[in-house]
């Protein structure tokens, strides 16, 4: 059972969710190392919203309450490296910066330039 | 949602431990919503009671004795474990395999020497089901509570009782080694219910609990 956060975008007057569930499967690495054996457990955040350039959102997935949402080193709202006190810490920043976007040298994480959802 | 499958093999038995994300509004008077894993099982305890419902924040929301796990994928797997080895699934599949041995041996003589093999493995069964009482008695220390340990070693004084009942009625064969069979079945039933009300109140409070969480979340849901 998933977690459906519903965002409401006034000008648009439309209304988009993000999907947060929680799952068990074994991982395959992206970054060429192969496939990882073993099961692991972790948040999965999807979203049907697309960005300002029309892009789909990509699936973000969360193993661990260190995992910052910018490039695993920063936190959206607080510009702190410090990990995630709790679920509801961690969930929000990450809705948060998937409302807000982020540019490229708003914090020192060397995140890409993305905007705002454009509920489109 | 997660759902992991724990297989018992002596058992043939799939029981399932579910891990799911919830989000509501808490309780605290704040009016903020807060998301959190509920975890549950229905794994029964070695007094057949529930478990309950673990809510999860954070990662030192471990199970009882359980130190801070690292990342989610070590809270969950410490939560199997703790379940499995609370509920003593493998230690009691294994007491229970010896039990049905000794009796089967009782059925296929009926001399004085099987008398001897018969007592012989009873006593070995209970020997072992002794030591199992230590290996259960630290093991539930550890990561239980006092209330499943005392239970365990309820559980296999009865059992060996009636392995020794079942040795000394072992002149006429079949016949008693049919009612060992039966009792070391009914060993089960019994240790089940009689554990389940000497300790029905450390599990009712686990239930009410659990049961008073799931009527903050529908409530707060209602809102």
């Amino acid at each position: 059972m998933a977690v459906s956060y519903s965002i409401y975008d006034e000008t648009a007057a439309k209304s988009r969710s993000v999907n947060v569930n929680f799952l068990g499967s074994v991982l395959a690495d992206s970054g060429g190392a192969g496939t990882d054996t073993s099961l692991r457990y972790y948040f999965n955040v999807v979203t049907g919203a697309r960005d300002v350039d029309g892009k789909r959102y990509e699936t973000q997935v969360i193993l661990n309450l260190d995992e910052l949402v910018l490039n695993g080193t920063k936190q959206r709202r607080t510009d702190t490296a410090v990990a995630y006190t709790d679920i509801h810490d961690m969930l929000s920043d990450y809705l948060y910066d998937m409302i807000n976007g982020h540019a490229a040298d708003l914090f020192s994480s060397g995140v890409a330039y993305k905007g705002a959802m454009s509920f489109s | 949602m997660a759902t992991i499958s724990v297989y018992h093999e002596e058992q043939n038995r799939t029981y399932q431990v579910n891990v799911v994300l919830n989000s509501s509004i808490v309780s605290d008077g704040s009016g903020e919503t807060d998301d959190y894993l509920l975890i549950t099982t229905n794994i029964r305890k070695i007094d057949n009671t529930n478990f309950g419902t673990f809510m999860v924040r954070d990662l030192s929301d471990t199970p009882p004795s359980y130190p801070t796990a690292t990342d989610f994928t070590e809270l969950v797997n410490n939560y199997i474990e703790y379940f499995m080895d609370t509920a003593q699934l493998g230690q009691s599949s294994s007491s229970s395999s010896s039990s049905s041995s000794s009796s089967s041996e009782g059925e296929t003589s009926s001399s004085s020497s099987s008398s001897d093999n018969n007592s012989g493995s009873s006593s070995s069964s209970s020997s072992s089901s002794s030591e199992l009482i230590s290996e259960s008695s630290s093991s539930s220390s550890s990561s239980s509570s006092s209330s499943s340990s005392s239970s365990s070693s309820e559980l296999y004084s009865e059992s060996s009782s009636s392995s020794s009942s079942s040795s000394s009625s072992s002149s006429s064969s079949s016949s008693s080694s049919s009612s060992s069979s039966s009792s070391s079945s009914e060993l089960y039933s019994e240790s089940s219910s009689s554990s389940s009300s000497s300790s029905s109140s450390s599990s009712s409070s686990s239930s009410s609990s659990s049961s008073e969480m799931y009527s903050e979340s529908s409530s707060s849901s209602g809102v």
